[in-house]
């Protein structure tokens, strides 16, 4: 596509100069930005609502946005409790068998002598009564009981709790996946500052035959799909391994390495920046007898710190995100990135551990949030970018 | 020449890190792979060289119940398709649309334009996740909604006939990074042409047809070849939310690749599936650019 040299890559920020907008409009598109709005944010607020939820209302029948604790009065206190989906609409008998410590829920001809009777429930259709379970610290629930469901009360009471349980979890390895997640991005976004910014060098400011035909290379690798890449380079690693080359199948390697040698996207992207540097200065430091290396260096690089803020943010959010690369090359679970985490987790507790998972998802989703609410200018010019010069 | 010389050392000096990046993790593997694809390769043996079996025994070798080729892998391509059809569409239009109404002078734009965009760059994994409980038949908010104003909401994720559709809505959730690709195109749009088609009596459809669409169809057109590849090789969503069911009908053509590749170790017949898959994009751009001449107007030439 048509790409100009020195256009300046920065995002004008200026709405077209038409009439002003009629009342009657403006009210029709407010309408409709919010109600997209609405429907855009309503599974930010249930993801944030699940997560802090107890488990016993992750699945309750009619779901509430607030997070609601069920609490019941248990010698005389009120006290947080575990309700069990069933409730009891039956006449049953709450017993012990005799020589235990637990407490069970019988219909009344079962009752013999190897049971002590604790309690009679005379629950109707009309008038259910719940199971519930006291809620203990440290994630341990008390004995059975049973209370008329009407004499149970809910409150919004968030279960911050679950984050902390998250973090702690001995399946879920949170800390170990982000310091995981946080190596690879590290090493990967300084090698992709590296390898692109010397790249795009080359193609913006070094004037050498053969350039164009290799910047049309470069900019073809775009088309090429990961699945194409991913078999063949996984049987390289493997023959690496093989041949005592180095380890790289288990190790992050794969999936840091590669990104020192500059991407295409990031290529373009610092290329078009660039080229928006005038002339005049990297002359000016010739005839002072500075290097092409030193140009580059002292002059190129510091005048393009906000395209270089677009590389390392998109090269984090990258990795950030990536689940196909840790998915094939990471063969133990120590290794995990946070993503490949969730989804191991996940699938291993379908459906149960929803206000877990969703604690882990509002951590993963936090920080790209904040970064991106810090950089904010950064992302949208980049983004931006991409597409009017693509 | 002695400069030009100098100048295509430096040249190649700085652009030395992507020209061995190139060979190796771009022109080697592609080649591998082709070479892979014209072979039997388990993963724990030597690559032996079969010519063109993989592709017959994909494409068009008989399979003995009546039908050509694998029948696996003509489904995963249907479903890919199908998605495709859904999905492209789909997120063409509403992120146009979106960005048509953000590009507006109303209050509060910056607040719509943060929305629609945060879902675009959260982790997919996330997303998913949260899509899988939303659209929960049994316990999902989306359903409990529905019930509330009366309406009996399908089983978004369990039945053959919606779970794709349900996996393109979860695309389109996901828009907002088109949207701002597409407010900066029509932001670049001159003043002067709508000012003149405004003193030629246009009025807003018309403006849209004759002046906006013109203008942005560079965008446009690079938009739509950035979908076709990322559709092409959809993966993450049916692996995760759907794990390709119910009954195979969300199991798109990277789920097929991945799975000969890393469940069954059977290296050449994926490859074999790379390489249609790439041929596949490559056939798509292609069209795209072809017909591109026709639509895609650039300013200033």
């Amino acid at each position: 596509m048509a790409t100009e040299a020195g256009d300046n890559a920065t995002l004008k920020r200026k709405a077209h100069q038409g009439r002003p907008v009629s009342l009657m409009r403006k009210t029709v598109i407010h309408a409709l930005l919010l109600g997209v709005c609405l429907v855009f944010m309503a599974p930010f607020a249930w993801m944030i609502s699940t997560s802090l939820k107890p488990k016993d209302q992750l699945m309750a029948p009619s779901p509430t946005l607030v997070p609601q604790q069920c609490e019941a009065q248990i010698d005389g206190a009120w006290v947080a409790v575990d309700r069990e989906a069933d409730d009891l609409d039956i006449t049953c008998l709450l017993v012990r068998p005799v020589g235990t410590s637990y407490s069970q829920v019988i219909l009344p001809d079962m009752l013999h002598e190897g049971y002590e009777l604790l309690q009679t429930v005379d629950a109707t259709p009309d008038r259910p009564w719940a199971k519930v379970r006291e809620r203990l610290p440290g994630g341990e629930f008390g004995e059975l009981r049973v209370v008329p469901v009407s004499e149970l009360r809910y409150r919004a009471v968030p279960q911050w709790s679950n984050y902390k349980e998250v973090v702690r979890h001995d399946q879920m390895k949170f800390p170990l996946f982000m310091r995981n997640t946080l190596v690879i991005a590290a090493l990967g976004v300084i090698g992709s500052l590296f390898g692109s910014s010397l790249a795009a060098y080359a193609f913006a400011k070094i004037k050498f035959r053969g350039r164009g035909v290799l910047f049309v290379v470069m900019l073809s690798t775009m088309m090429i799909p990961f699945p194409v890449l991913m078999v063949p380079m996984f049987s390289m690693f493997k023959w690496m391994g093989e041949n005592q080359l180095g380890t790289w199948l288990g190790t992050f390697k794969p999936l840091w390495v590669p990104m020192w040698f500059g991407s295409a996207f990031n290529i373009f992207l610092l290329r078009q920046f660039f080229k928006t540097i005038p002339n005049e200065l990297s002359e000016a430091a010739r005839i002072d007898g500075c290097s092409e290396l030193g140009i580059f260096l002292r002059i190129v690089l510091p005048l393009s710190r906000p395209a270089l803020a677009v590389v390392a943010l998109f090269t984090f959010m990258w990795v950030w995100n990536d689940f196909l690369g840790p998915l094939i090359y990471l063969q133990n679970q120590e290794q995990y990135t946070l993503v490949l985490g969730l989804q191991a987790y996940q699938s291993q507790h379908t459906g149960a551990e929803w206000h877990y998972l969703m604690a882990t998802s509002v951590l993963i989703v936090l920080p790209i949030v904040v970064l991106f609410f810090i950089a904010q200018r950064t992302f949208i010019e980049g983004i931006a970018t991409t597409g009017m010069k693509g | 020449m002695a400069l030009k010389d100098h100048n295509t050392l430096k040249g190649l000096a700085f652009l030395s890190p992507w020209l061995i990046g190139f060979v190796a993790f771009m022109a080697l593997p592609i080649g591998l792979s082709f070479y892979y694809s014209l072979s039997v390769y388990p993963l724990y043996d030597e690559p032996a060289y079969v010519g063109a079996d993989n592709y017959a025994q994909l494409l068009w070798e008989p399979d003995g119940s009546g039908g050509y080729g694998d029948a696996l892998f003509w489904k995963s391509l249907k479903n890919t398709g199908y998605f495709a059809l859904l999905s492209l569409p789909a997120m063409m239009i509403v992120s146009l649309g979106l960005a048509l109404l953000l590009n507006t002078r109303v209050a509060g734009l910056s607040i719509y334009r943060t929305i629609i965009f945060l879902p675009s760059i959260i982790p997919i994994m996330a997303a998913a996740m949260v899509f899988l409980l939303f659209a929960d038949s049994q316990d999902g908010v989306l359903n409990a909604m529905l019930a509330k104003i009366g309406i009996d909401g399908p089983d978004w994720l369990g039945s053959e006939a919606m779970a794709m559709p349900s996996l393109a809505l979860l695309s389109v959730w996901g828009v907002g990074h088109t949207v701002v690709i597409y407010l900066a195109g029509l932001q670049d749009v001159p003043a002067s042409l709508y000012e003149a088609a405004e003193i030629d009596g246009a009025g807003a459809w018309s403006k849209l047809w004759h002046v906006t669409l013109p203008c942005i169809s560079p965008v446009i057109f690079f938009n739509l070849i950035i979908a076709i590849i990322g559709t092409v090789q959809y993966f993450l969503q049916p692996y995760v939310i759907t794990n390709g069911g119910p009954s195979e009908s969300t199991y798109v053509l990277t789920m097929y690749l991945y799975d000969k590749a890393f469940q069954y170790h059977e290296f050449g017949y994926a490859s074999a599936m790379a390489w249609i898959m790439f041929v596949i994009i490559l056939v798509l751009t292609g069209l795209a650019f072809w017909t591109s001449k026709r639509w895609v107007h650039y300013q200033g030439e």
